[in-house]
């Protein structure tokens, strides 16, 4: 084989590989979903939906207050994982990290 | 001239080899360009109804994306039709099967004890006089088979898309339908029923068009004087099951929503050895979890299952 037809070969695989790549690569959440609005975990900032607040921080992010009596929401904590979710059943607010890896498809209960 | 040959049978040879290497480069990148413009595409789509969340996941190949779009997931609420529809015949027979452990007529019960309570007051303990009263009045109450039904009408209303697969999510009662790409299996997680929101007991690996339905007695209850009561109730004594000490939660997987949510409210009545026969006449395959950290598997259900957290095992009974 010459030179350049290593170097043809080579190209390819790099043009595929970059076009693979970020499917394959992006494990990380990049966006988190609060009632379906979508905001990138890459900028720190508050959120806040029908009274319930969402911090933003650090490829994170969590419910920081709400005003419903369970708490429930608050307690779950912070997300990091895509997929996983915080919801305010009393204020209809749902916050979801998505984007990246998803290791399963739902969750029952 | 035998030197000539053999050049050009090298000559021959090296072509043969830029050919080869080539078109694997080209099959290479068009099967690259093929995987970021036309694979399945997963679109979502997160919502409330019937008092939950509702969380819709759709596979879409490239055709139907075009077909679609959008609108594949468009919202869907059935909150209004759930509470107008009869209740189906295959549950009025599940009813009799099941020895009257699920009992979809004690909404005079549920409204007594209160626990799902909507206007803020207080759920309490009911004495015994109320308790029988309120069983002997048949009011019909779809809080154990709902959202289970809600997985039905999605399933009817989404039949003509010839969607290749999706998932349907409602507060955890989940219909899995058709396939997703690459013929990989449906990846559902079943949630810790002592742990947090995120934590997870294991997951459930399906390969086809199944419905997952979940009862516990972990998710609504109160307290009073130290004991704890939840909310599924024993129809022969209107008092919260408890006929299986320890349990805390059945999930059942079955091919219809309705009958598995109302199979996973029986199964928790009877408890795991009452519930084996039902489950086997209705070929279905449960899940039962246990204070102390025992899974119970019924019919293949271990099959699709495999546990994740460390405070559970499995637990054969012979």
């Amino acid at each position: 084989m010459k030179r350049g037809d290593l170097l043809l070969l080579l190209c390819c695989l790099a043009l595929a590989g970059a076009l693979l790549l970020p499917n394959v690569l992006a494990a990380k959440p990049t966006q988190v979903k609060i009632n379906g609005e979508a905001f990138s975990l890459s900028q720190t900032q508050t959120v806040a939906r029908s009274g319930v607040v969402v911090e933003i921080a650090q490829g994170r992010a969590r419910v920081r207050t709400a005003p419903c009596p369970d708490q429930l929401c608050v307690h779950t904590g912070w997300l990091t994982h895509s997929g996983e979710t915080a919801v305010c059943l009393p204020q209809r607010v749902s916050v979801e990290l998505v984007g990246g890896k998803t290791a399963v498809d739902g969750v029952a209960f | 001239m035998q030197k000539q040959k053999q050049k050009g049978y090298g000559l021959r040879k090296r072509r043969k080899r830029i050919a080869v290497s080539s078109a694997a480069s080209i099959v290479l990148v068009i099967a690259a360009l093929w995987y970021h413009w036309y694979a399945p595409k997963k679109m979502e789509y997160a919502d409330f109804d019937m008092g939950s969340v509702q969380h819709v996941t759709v596979w879409l190949t490239a055709g139907d994306l075009r077909k679609y779009g959008a609108a594949a997931i468009l919202p869907f609420s059935c909150e209004q039709e759930v509470r107008e529809r009869p209740l189906p015949e295959e549950l009025e027979q599940l009813a009799v099967d099941s020895g009257g452990a699920f009992n979809p007529y004690m909404g005079a019960l549920v409204k007594l004890w209160n626990i799902d309570s909507t206007d803020g007051s207080p759920p309490r303990v009911p004495a015994q006089a109320e308790i029988e009263a309120a069983l002997a009045v048949r009011a019909l109450d779809p809080g154990a088979y709902g959202k289970g039904m809600a997985c039905d009408l999605f399933l009817e209303k989404h039949t003509k898309e010839h969607l290749e697969g999706y998932i349907y999510n409602l507060g955890g009662n989940i219909l899995v339908f058709g396939k997703k790409p690459w013929r990989q299996p449906f990846k559902v997680a079943l949630r810790d029923p002592k742990g947090a929101q995120n934590d997870i007991l294991g997951v459930f690996s399906l390969p086809r068009t199944n419905t997952v339905a979940t009862s516990g007695s972990y998710e609504k209850y109160f307290e009073q004087d130290g004991k704890r009561y939840h909310h599924i109730f024993d129809p022969q004594t209107g008092y919260p099951a408890q006929r299986d000490p320890g349990l805390i939660s059945v999930t059942v997987l079955s091919g219809g929503g309705a009958l598995g949510d109302a199979l996973s409210t029986a199964c928790f009545v009877l408890g795991y050895k009452a519930a084996l026969p039902l489950l086997a006449r209705y070929n279905c395959d449960a899940l039962f979890i246990y204070e102390n950290g025992a899974v119970r598997s019924a019919g293949q259900a271990r099959r699709y299952f495999k546990l994740q957290s460390p405070a559970y095992h499995w637990e054969e009974i012979t």
